[in-house]
């Protein structure tokens, strides 16, 4: 028990410790911030961008010169925002449930500084889901974006950056009736192409872990916009040395995503099979093989996919029998057509010299002789990707066919 | 009152790995990665093993002599003038380590956490509630430790687990690195972590069974050690060792890149449980610098000593002006700290031997 005299001081000590440990420094209400929710970052013609703001520098920084950039930024406006799926928030009242900003600068601070001087509540990027970076963006190089973005505490490594074959911003406008929020449209759109098997998870976290690879190029997803309101998947935006040098095709994700034996499968393939018509299957689990070796000091790589398809459609049926019968005929045909555009893949990204699949990296792990002789850096390996040499084999297996047999 | 008790084998073990998980959690797989790329896990089982089996030497020094503490039985062993001065040395250097972990409970802190509160205070924080109990005695100092264990490793693993889903082989090969590392100095840096449970030895008099300490110490150091190659592990796995290069708290990155998918956000739990880690280690350190001059000085109480020390710790702390300095003297007391805390109980350990064959040898 403590003694009566020393109750002042216990007293005192209580005072002193109930503000600092209630730990009420950082308190901010909600309402207070202005959360980011999505951001578009396009190119700026330096005629085109009128004044600067001069909110982080007096004269233009000579290394940065025709290097401004466009920001737009969706803020989400407090109690506007619809939190579950009975209210009927936002529409109504009219207008969006967030607020569009749009800012130049020479850098992303340096917009986002200029953003903060046209609003009043601090800017926060806690709930930052999306950001979208226009082609040319992607083309000119990503470092500076990504430079920001990782070193800033409130990104978190699960927001998806995406590319758009148009300007950005107008994919911050899209609002189709499913969604209420722009942002969140194009976010569930993503994330549920991962979760059909249409897309590989490659949040924002993986681009950049790519990115410092040395035996790995990073990709984005690339999408555009359809009919004004409709956001398309359009493939995978491949880069070299940080700049987007190219574009897969929508089946070539699938393709991607065979020959790393990503599930689950998602993709269907649509293909002629003599005798029997065009036929279309559609492949629910992938399992890929890859087996890295040297072959004549080149690097050399064998690889085996299994996928498991059913039959979803036979077009021009010219022949009536039961498909069962054909199933060996046409899971060989498919197979090789398969593993044909497969090797398409492969052979584009080679004259990209960009290896999103990280090939090098297995050879770094596997063949480290090889590898620290003669790779020293990323162009090393991209040089050295470009002369590589594949093997490729598909085993499809048709495991159903739908409620009608023949 | 609670002098009387004594401390259990399993509450010692628990001691170790409470006062070892801490600090060295956050950036552990940057410095791994930096040394030895993929190797980064198997240096870090070597880092781990080099700094248990010093630990050892200590837990076999201490229990055979079993009636005293180290700072007492130091000066029976070389002499009162040379255990003072190598006494006095560990005080210090314990001391400079409390304020070099404080300070990296700062940085961190205002970094991910609170923005906006000043670092000073954030620090002070901790200090006062380090300070405050050390002022309790050795018996309740250990309970403080036992209790908290769980809140440590429990959620740790789970966090690890999590993460193990997204491990890529690939990342975590070659074994041994593309490149030859300088393993032994980077081995040295990270056994050094494992020195951060040395206030052991001040205990060792109190347990009931002293002779015991040696396979205690062993559990702990394991426990806490598999916990630490096991976050290498998962983070090295997932990023790769270039990207854990890079990144400044790459377990922190882990924690929030674990969360995809079961529920946003664990990286919250982690670091709560960062905080008590860090709070346990810093505590072991504090209070073996205050129990050691408790003795060294030959006072009756410590606990004057425990505010006593607070200025000096909050003063290292504040020495580093930026991260960069800050981690060059971490990486700095690391290595000369390991030097002192296992040559000198090695040494300790020589002139026993030759003590008690003397002593035979007179029989």
């Amino acid at each position: 028990m403590p003694s009566w005299r020393r109750m002042p001081a216990l007293a005192l000590a209580a005072a002193i410790a109930l503000p600092l440990l209630s730990g009420c420094w950082d308190r901010q209400e909600l309402e207070d911030r202005a959360l980011i929710l999505g951001m578009a970052i396009d190119e700026v013609n330096e005629a085109a961008a009128g004044d600067h703001e001069h909110t982080t520098h007096l004269h233009e920084p000579k290394s940065l010169r025709n290097h401004r950039i466009l920001v737009t930024a969706q803020i989400a406006i407090p109690g506007r925002v619809p939190l579950g799926p009975g209210e009927s928030g936002g529409g109504k009242q009219g207008g969006l449930p967030v607020w569009v900003v749009k800012v130049t600068g020479y850098s992303i601070d340096d917009a986002l500084n200029n953003l903060q001087q046209e609003i009043a509540n601090p800017r926060s990027l806690i709930h930052l889901r999306i950001i979208v970076v226009s082609e040319k963006i992607a083309r000119r190089g990503m470092e500076d974006i990504n430079d920001y973005f990782r070193r800033n505490s409130e990104v978190r490594r699960s927001t998806w950056i995406v590319v758009s074959d148009i300007e950005a911003n107008k994919l911050m406008n899209v609002a189709p009736p499913l969604e209420r929020v722009p942002t969140l449209y194009l976010l569930s759109m993503i994330e549920k192409s991962v979760e059909m098997g249409k897309f590989p998870p490659q949040y924002s976290g993986n681009f950049w872990s790519a990115e410092s690879r040395l035996g790995q190029d990073e990709f984005l997803p690339y999408v555009s916009i359809r009919q004004k309101e409709n956001i398309l998947l359009k493939g995978m935006a491949l880069f070299r040395g940080g700049k987007m040098v190219g574009h897969s095709e929508p089946i070539e994700i699938g393709s991607y995503m065979a020959i790393k034996g990503l599930n689950p499968g998602g993709y269907s393939i649509l293909g002629d099979v003599p005798g029997i018509g065009a036929i279309m299957l559609k492949s629910n689990r992938r399992i890929a093989q890859t087996k890295v070796s040297i072959r004549n000091g080149k690097p050399h790589a064998h690889i085996v996919v299994h996928l498991d398809t059913s039959i979803e459609e036979k077009i021009d049926g010219e022949s009536e029998r039961y498909t069962a019968e054909d199933f060996d005929l046409i899971r060989n045909h498919m197979g090789k057509e398969v593993s044909y555009f497969l090797l398409e893949f492969i052979r584009k990204t080679q004259r990209y010299r960009s290896d999103p699949f990280g090939f090098g990296e297995m050879f770094r792990a596997r063949e480290p002789a090889y590898w620290n002789s003669v790779i020293k850096s990323k162009e090393d390996w991209e040089r050295e990707y470009a002369g590589m040499t594949f093997e490729l084999e598909c085993k499809v297996a048709i495991r159903r066919e739908g409620l009608k047999l023949n | 009152m609670s002098d009387t008790l004594s401390i259990s084998s399993i509450r010692m073990a628990a001691l170790v790995t409470s006062a070892n998980v801490g600090i060295g959690v956050l950036t552990l797989p940057r410095f791994a990665a930096v040394g030895a790329e993929s190797g980064a896990p198997l240096l870090t089982a070597a880092g781990i093993l080099c700094g248990t089996m010093s630990l050892l030497l200590l837990a076999y020094l201490c229990s055979r002599h079993p009636g005293e503490n180290l700072i007492f039985f130091s000066e029976k062993l070389v002499g009162a003038p040379v255990a003072r001065v190598m006494n006095g040395l560990l005080i210090l250097y314990f001391l400079l380590v409390s304020g070099i972990s404080l300070r990296q409970f700062g940085e961190v802190v205002v970094l991910v956490l609170l923005q906006k509160t000043p670092m000073q205070i954030v620090e002070c924080m901790l200090l006062l509630v380090v300070a405050l109990s050390a002022r309790r005695d050795l018996i309740k100092f250990s309970f403080v430790h036992s209790f908290y264990l769980p809140f440590i490793l429990l959620p740790g693993l789970f966090i690890v687990l999590i993460a193990t889903r997204s491990i890529d082989p690939n990342n975590l090969l070659p074994l041994i690195g593309n490149h030859r590392g300088d393993w032994p100095n980077e081995s040295v840096k990270i056994a050094s972590l494992s020195q951060m449970s040395f206030v052991f030895c001040l205990l060792v008099p109190l347990m009931k069974f002293p002779k015991r300490a040696a396979s205690s110490v062993a559990i702990g150091a394991a426990v806490g050690g598999s916990l630490y190659l096991l976050v290498v592990l998962t983070t090295v796995g997932m990023f790769g060792a270039e990207e854990t290069k890079i990144l400044t708290y790459p377990t922190l990155e882990t924690a929030r890149s674990a969360s995809m998918g079961v529920g946003q956000r664990l990286d919250a739990l982690f670091l709560i449980i960062w905080v008590i880690s860090i709070y346990t280690t810093i505590y072991a350190t504090y209070y073996f610098s205050v129990h050691a001059s408790r003795d060294l000085f030959r006072l009756e109480d410590h606990r004057m000593l425990a505010s006593f020390y607070m200025p000096a710790v909050y003063a290292v702390s504040m020495i580093p002006p930026n991260i960069h300095v800050l981690y060059s003297l971490w990486d700095l007391s690391g290595r000369y700290g390991f030097l002192l805390t296992a040559a000198y109980p090695l040494l300790l350990l020589v002139m026993s031997f030759i003590r008690s064959g003397r002593r035979r040898a007179h029989a």
